[in-house]
């Protein structure tokens, strides 16, 4: 009889798991197992009546100048997108969790570009950028006197990407900084106590308490920013279009060029095939590395 | 009956209530003349009720509100039709309507490649009425190589070199015939504290075909051989090229280009803050309604040498065809077969300031590209990706445009661009096979 009702309320939770499943089963499951069918036939659009061609394409992928660059691009803006969107958040969130009047309306300014999508945020920007006269910064750089400020922030290819890297952080530093401000508001209030009676300092007791007591936070954020640098598209489209030639095209508008401009559906399985192990190796590398912080502090 | 049974049966009577109600829903216009059980009374009362419009979603590249009186004389000749007019940035058009047909969906009527032909998104045209009535050079252009008709063009299209009057006039400039000549003029007006040429690069299409405009001085419509193997880029393009970019070398033209969109550009030229643009028939409109008072012109793109006769960049490209897979492909064939009359052309040029494609279509030129009258008179105009006849036209250009910026940026040279653009063909070429 006890067997019978656990068995019933197992049941009844796996149900509401029932709808979230078939979701991931037809919106990416399906499709996933689908591109790494594809990535081993020559599939496109001059092909529709495709074969298989073992794996051509993989090895094709990594002999195309245009694809390494992309890789490359990519790794780069993750990289760099993660680290300073991470070491500004932290301050950010622990200055505004600090017993500020302001402070309810400052979380609320700084997390407000997160809510946009990327590709407003990246039209908006490209108007502020741009190399015209009309270009809202190189404007304010020339009435302050300043013109000799590197002023062709998007066309540049030296420094595109890195203009790239800024509006992204610029936009999602909010986002991680709501997350820190909510790991540091579970942290005890009696371990500051605690470190000042040792004789601690501010940075000390930061250093000890607060950087190290956020680590959950840190995994996520860390994991999620990394996640959504190498999926990056929507903002290089509106602020370069992946140019100057190749300087910041990703991975993404690479998949996007192949699969939707050239039609290579196959050659695009391969590239997305190549994304999905990159992000997957990173990802459990990431993981172990900040669980095992997380466990140092239990 | 107990609170459970109660349950499930009010349950089931409200989801019979949601079927039914959608299932009226969709099949409401049909339902009532199908019907043999309606009553004369009940069929009269819905004749008397005014049709719903069949709506016909069509994508244009250009401001849509600058078709009201097209889309008006439209529909009062097919009160039946709602014509909806849609934006489509040129630059993600292609992408856009890809995947939009992948999924059996996308507007009725929109901008059509060879590609989408062959994945079966469009719809054969060959047989329609008023593909008779293209003038004989817009259908060649729309002839496929196996002799598939999927799209019509509405326009012929073209651009050259557009100057401001006043500027050119102020400094006693001459319109310059050589690339040598137009530099001369850049240096001129470099010196004058005047910026030469506005150039808004972002997408890469505004030096890409600037430098074709030169290119095509040297003689280089070399596309059907191109497909058939008999020549490549690297020895046809190559003094053109090079020619062209001496402009990079004297600072004319440079990497700031490349942060600039068209619109900062057009802007720029219309405030008097550029004397010359590279820029063509579909932004005159535009360019009128935003300063009409703005005086300017258009010259052909100047020759690579002395002695060499000059060109336009230009086409019959855009219009559209039929998504094959849409509700309202009689609805949306009466839309071309309008905009394809000598009528629906001349709306639609007097709007676009293009050429016409369709026999008997009257309009003329707008006074402010009169520069390009003998140059189009001559047809000493053409682009070169719509030269392709096996390979998708549009991504070998968007390759080029992507191509010509880093030979800008210095990170090509001329002769390593035009080895990426050839090994591109051949590997289309290949893929074909």
């Amino acid at each position: 009889m006890f067997k019978r009702e656990k068995i019933k309320v197992t049941l009844q939770y796996e149900l509401l798991l029932l709808p979230a499943l078939i979701g991931f089963v037809i919106f990416f499951l399906y499709p996933s197992i689908q591109s790494i069918f594809y990535s081993f036939t020559n599939y496109s659009v001059n092909k529709l009546d495709y074969s298989f061609v073992g794996l051509r394409n993989y090895v094709n992928v990594f002999k195309d100048e245009h694809v390494i660059a992309s890789i490359k691009n990519t790794v780069y803006f993750a990289v760099c997108s993660t680290l300073l969107q991470n070491v500004l958040a932290i301050p950010l969130a622990v200055a505004l969790n600090a017993k500020l009047k302001t402070k309810f309306l400052l979380r609320m300014v700084y997390f407000m570009p997160w809510c946009f999508s990327g590709l407003i945020i990246g039209f908006l920007w490209s108007f502020i950028l741009s190399s015209s006269d009309d270009g809202l910064l190189n404007h304010l750089i020339h009435q302050l006197g300043i013109g000799f400020l590197p002023n062709n922030w998007l066309g540049d290819p030296s420094l595109a990407m890195k203009s790239v890297i800024f509006v992204a952080v610029w936009q999602t530093t909010g986002w991680a900084m709501i997350i820190y401000l909510a790991n540091l508001q579970s942290i005890p209030a009696e371990l500051y106590e605690s470190v000042k009676i040792d004789g601690a300092g501010k940075f000390q007791a930061f250093w000890h308490i607060t950087f190290k007591f956020l680590a959950p936070a840190m995994t996520i954020n860390v994991l999620l920013s990394t996640i959504g640098g190498f999926k990056v598209y929507d903002q290089i489209l509106a602020l370069t279009n992946g140019g100057p030639g190749y300087a910041t095209e990703s991975i993404t508008f690479s998949i996007m060029n192949y699969g939707f401009s050239e039609n290579k559906y196959a050659y695009a399985s391969a590239l997305s095939v190549v994304m999905l192990v990159v992000i997957l190796l990173i990802s459990l590398v990431q993981l172990r590395f900040f669980s095992k912080r997380e466990d140092n502090i239990a | 009956m107990n609170r459970k049974t109660a349950a499930a049966m009010s349950g089931i009577l409200a989801l019979s209530l949601v079927l039914a109600a959608c299932g009226k829903s969709d099949n409401g216009n049909t339902a009532a003349g199908n019907n043999a059980a309606n009553t004369n009374a009940n069929s009269e009362s819905a004749s008397n009720e005014p049709k719903e419009k069949v709506p016909v979603t069509m994508v244009v590249q250009y401001n849509p509100n600058l078709f009201a009186d097209l889309e008006k004389s439209f529909e009062a000749k097919n009160p039946d039709i709602d014509l909806q007019l849609v934006f489509m940035d040129n630059a993600q058009a292609n992408k856009v309507l890809n995947s939009q047909f992948a999924a059996g969906e996308g507007p009725d009527i929109a901008p059509m490649n060879v590609d989408f032909f062959k994945n079966g998104y469009a719809y054969k045209l060959n047989d329609q009425p008023f593909i008779d009535r293209l003038s004989d050079g817009a259908k060649l252009a729309t002839t496929q190589a196996d002799g598939s008709i999927f799209s019509v063009p509405f326009e012929t299209w073209f651009q050259g070199i557009m100057y401001n009057k006043k500027i050119f006039a102020d400094n006693g400039i001459e319109i310059p015939k050589t690339w040598d000549e137009f530099l001369a003029v850049s240096a001129k007006l470099k010196a004058a504290g005047i910026k030469p040429l506005g150039v808004g690069d972002k997408d890469g299409d505004v030096i890409g075909k600037m430098a074709l405009g030169v290119v095509l001085s040297t003689g280089a419509i070399i596309e059907p051989d191109v497909e058939a193997g008999k020549k490549t880029y690297s020895a046809s393009w190559k003094t053109g090229l090079d020619k062209f970019y001496e402009a990079v070398k004297q600072g004319i033209i440079g990497t700031d280009a490349f942060g600039m969109s068209v619109d900062d550009m057009v802007n720029e030229f219309l405030n008097g803050k550029s004397a010359m643009i590279s820029m063509g028939s579909w932004q005159v409109a535009d360019m009128h309604k935003k300063a009409p008072d703005f005086d300017f012109n258009i010259f052909p793109y100047p020759s690579a040498a002395e002695g060499q006769e000059q060109w336009a960049i230009g086409g019959v490209a855009g219009g559209g065809g039929v998504n094959a897979h849409s509700k309202h492909i009689d609805e949306a064939l009466r839309v071309l077969d309008y905009i394809a009359s000598p009528e629906g052309d001349a709306q639609w040029i007097a709007v676009t300031h293009g050429g016409p494609v369709i026999k008997g279509t009257a309009g003329g030129l707008d006074p402010s590209l009169s520069g390009l009258q003998d140059t189009l008179g001559a047809g000493r105009t053409y682009s070169p990706w719509e030269g392709f006849k096996k390979i998708n036209g549009e991504n070998f250009v968007r390759n080029w445009f992507k191509t010509s910026q880093e030979i800008v940026a210095g990170r090509k040279t001329v002769d390593q661009g035009l080895k990426v653009i050839d090994d591109y063909v051949a590997e289309q070429l290949k893929d074909l096979q």
